[in-house]
């Protein structure tokens, strides 16, 4: 297993590699200019060329590019580094806030709604369900989001802005939003952590497990009680209720695509010998499709969603862009119609380099559950 | 090789015009018995249905503007009703079904021309996905080794690439040179090489093993022989999935570019633009409702389209995923 681990590791940085390599000439590409032609009409010509050379922009591409990786990799120029860090700790533990909740929501929702879906007989229930899952799985986010905001009751929902540092809430507050993001972050990771070894416990212990409703109820009260208790009580409240239209949309956009892909793979596994045994032996229906199709199911699912992250990172970025969420993507997103180069390869390089990661701790779950995975050989079969 | 009659006098109709229309009989043979499995799947035919809906959007407006609309007032680009005395914006009325927009436009006009740059860009982008995920697939799957390798590489690499978020930027910095074609040229090139590139090399994979490859090597044909007549064809089905798959992100991507009023909201007529442009119809309060619902309306449910059809293809394509 550590072989696997470690070979995949490796095979990422590869990827990693070649994927910055590709990032930056598709971008340099596509920009019409270069970085010092935005600044044309404040600066004169002979600064300009001044400029240029001394950011090394006259210089061939090939050579920019390995000044790039260097910068990258060691640190000097530090121009580069310090963007991805200061990307990294301003606007990922939003969207990991945000989107990292409505997915892990969405997919234990749509694994729910998908095997309920796919064990019954199909009727007119099931493809309605199917299709209401495609319908929002398909539909144009800001339309979505538009559409959540009226149901919400927002007056107006797309593109406000209800973190903004400069609104009177939080130039009142002793912190700024990303600090408060990035606390509830912790707090909703610890929160959470908590709960499932509580609840891993006591089904060890105690034979009992934690039913779903009382853990969520148990990780809210968790999570309440504590921002209370450091302080960060209205605050904290504030981000929930603005983070409410974001959530639902990602949550609706995701639980469309789990749901769908679950039911495909829940149909398939229906005919396995084992579930004929098991109802043989006279065990409940719903402990059947819960304990044991749905997590044989669980596998197809998990590999193809591998291939359809950077979809989700791209739903991630229209949701952002159209409630103006402050996280990456929407850092993105204002670097590109800004026309600010540097801002956007290090929006892309995080976010590559997040889905590289999630690919990864897929891949080794995957293998941890299958070890027919493990060696590339028997993985054709 | 030369053709050569054959010795036996009771082989007849054995003329390479025979030998293409065989072929043809086989051909919708195959495709009837897809037909049948893409039948059974009711998700599948809502699609197909949708789809004839939209091909009838799209052929109405030229044929309306021909015949019922007079050009001035209904042109999607320049219309203008002088004797509408409703001011505009203006709901739904008996002239002017969906009502007008800021500019005095009629909204169902312009969505109904919209249609046609949606199947620009579904065209352009299936077809880009589908000859560049065949490609690659076909290739890295007969040749291995570092072509293998390499291919294999650059597809890992740009599938950490989102490919809406590319065409973003090529709309933003690129917009007005590219227009519907270079943008779905754009989004086949990432997914085909990309994402659809590793399910077709997959999916070559299990077809290279099988016996009559051997076989046909064993015959003497090259690569190109090969790959062309026994491996592409077979990866066809699957192909389409990925096209259709391919398809909903990219016109969901289109219209989240023009939606921002980035690219080209001005020079084409197209779903997103409509929604773009409606956010100058009022001067406070929010667009009214007849100039949002009907783009994201028609925009959702494209997309939805192409999924829905995406799904009955893989009925056909995967006997493995089917159903019962």
């Amino acid at each position: 297993m550590i072989h696997f681990v470690l070979r995949r590791l490796l095979a990422g940085l590869i990827t990693l590699l070649v994927f910055e390599t590709i990032i930056f000439f598709a971008v340099q590409a596509a920009f019409p200019g270069d970085y010092v032609s935005t600044l044309r009409f404040r600066v004169n010509a002979e600064d300009l060329t001044e400029l240029r050379r001394a950011l090394g922009l006259d210089q061939s591409l090939v050579h920019q590019y390995l000044i790039w990786l260097r910068s990258l990799l060691t640190g000097h120029p530090p121009h580069y580094q310090s963007m991805i860090v200061g990307f990294l700790v301003r606007f990922v533990p939003a969207s990991l806030f945000a989107f990292g909740t409505a997915a892990i929501a969405a997919l234990f929702l749509g694994r729910r709604l998908g095997s309920a879906a796919g064990w019954r007989r199909p009727s007119v229930w099931t493809e309605g369900a199917s299709l209401l899952a495609i319908l929002s799985y398909a539909s144009f986010p800001p339309a979505l989001v538009l559409l959540l905001g009226i149901v919400l009751g927002m007056r107006q929902p797309a593109v406000a802005y209800p973190l903004d540092p400069t609104l009177p809430f939080w130039r009142a507050s002793p912190f700024s939003p990303e600090a408060v993001l990035t606390a509830m972050l912790a707090i909703l990771t610890a929160s959470a952590l908590v709960v499932s070894g509580l609840g891993s416990a006591m089904r060890r212990f105690a034979r009992v497990g934690v039913p779903p409703l009382m853990g969520l109820i148990s990780l809210a009260a968790l999570v309440a009680l504590t921002s209370h208790v450091l302080g960060l009580g209205p605050q904290a409240v504030a981000i929930l209720r603005a983070a409410a239209l974001p959530i639902l949309t990602y949550m609706m956009i995701t639980t469309g695509e789990v749901m769908v892909i679950m039911r495909a793979s829940l149909e398939n596994v229906l005919h396995e010998q084992y579930i004929q045994t098991a109802r043989a032996k006279g065990l409940p229906d719903a402990r059947i499709r819960d304990r044991h199709a749905a997590r044989s199911a669980l596998l197809p699912v998990a590999s193809r969603m591998a291939v359809s992250l950077p979809y989700l990172m791209a739903g991630l970025v229209m949701v952002e862009a159209a409630t103006g969420w402050p996280g990456m993507g929407n850092a993105l997103f204002s670097s590109v119609t800004n026309q600010y180069m540097p801002g956007v390869l290090a929006g892309f390089l995080v976010i590559g380099g997040f889905t590289l990661l999630a690919r990864i701790i897929l891949d080794i779950l995957l293998a941890h559950l299958d070890p027919r995975l493990r060696t590339p050989q028997l993985r054709q079969m | 090789m030369t053709w050569t009659p054959p010795a036996d006098h009771t082989v007849r109709h054995q003329t390479p015009w025979h030998r293409l229309l065989l072929r043809l009989r086989l051909t919708t043979r195959r495709l009837g018995g897809g037909w049948r499995i893409y039948r059974r799947n009711p998700l599948a035919m809502v699609g197909i249905g949708l789809l004839f809906f939209y091909a009838v959007m799209a052929l109405s407006h030229p044929i309306l503007l021909s015949s019922v609309w007079p050009k001035g007032v209904y042109d999607p680009e320049t219309g203008y009703d002088l004797e509408w005395s409703g001011g505009n914006p203006s709901p739904p009325s008996s002239r002017h079904l969906l009502g007008t927009d800021g500019w005095g436009r009629d909204v169902l006009s312009r969505l109904l021309y919209s249609t046609r740059s949606a199947f620009v860009l579904a065209s352009a982008t299936s077809l880009t996905t589908g000859l560049l995920s065949v490609l690659v697939g076909a290739l890295a799957a007969y040749y291995r080794g570092w072509i293998d390798a390499i291919l294999g590489n650059v597809a890992d690499a740009l599938l950490l690439l989102p490919a809406p978020i590319f065409m973003v930027i090529l709309g933003v910095w690129k917009g007005d040179e590219l227009g519907a074609v270079g943008l779905g040229l754009a989004y086949g090139a990432i997914f085909g090489a990309g994402a659809a590139a590793i399910v077709m090399r997959a999916h070559a994979l299990t077809i290279v093993v099988r016996a009559y490859i051997d076989a046909a090597r064993a015959a003497g044909a090259t690569g190109f022989q090969i790959i062309s007549r026994h491996l592409v064809p077979q990866m066809l089905p699957l192909a389409t999935v990925q096209m259709t798959i391919a398809l909903t992100g990219a016109i969901i991507a289109d219209g989240f570019i023009s939606y921002f009023g980035v690219g080209t909201t001005w020079n084409r007529v197209s779903w997103g633009a409509m929604i773009y442009q409606s956010g100058f119809a009022v001067w406070g309060g929010g667009p009214p409702w007849y100039l949002i619902v009907p783009p994201s309306l028609a925009l959702s449910l494209f997309a939805a389209t192409f999924y829905l059809i995406s799904r009955g293809l893989q009925d056909v394509a995967d006997p493995r995923l089917r159903s019962r």
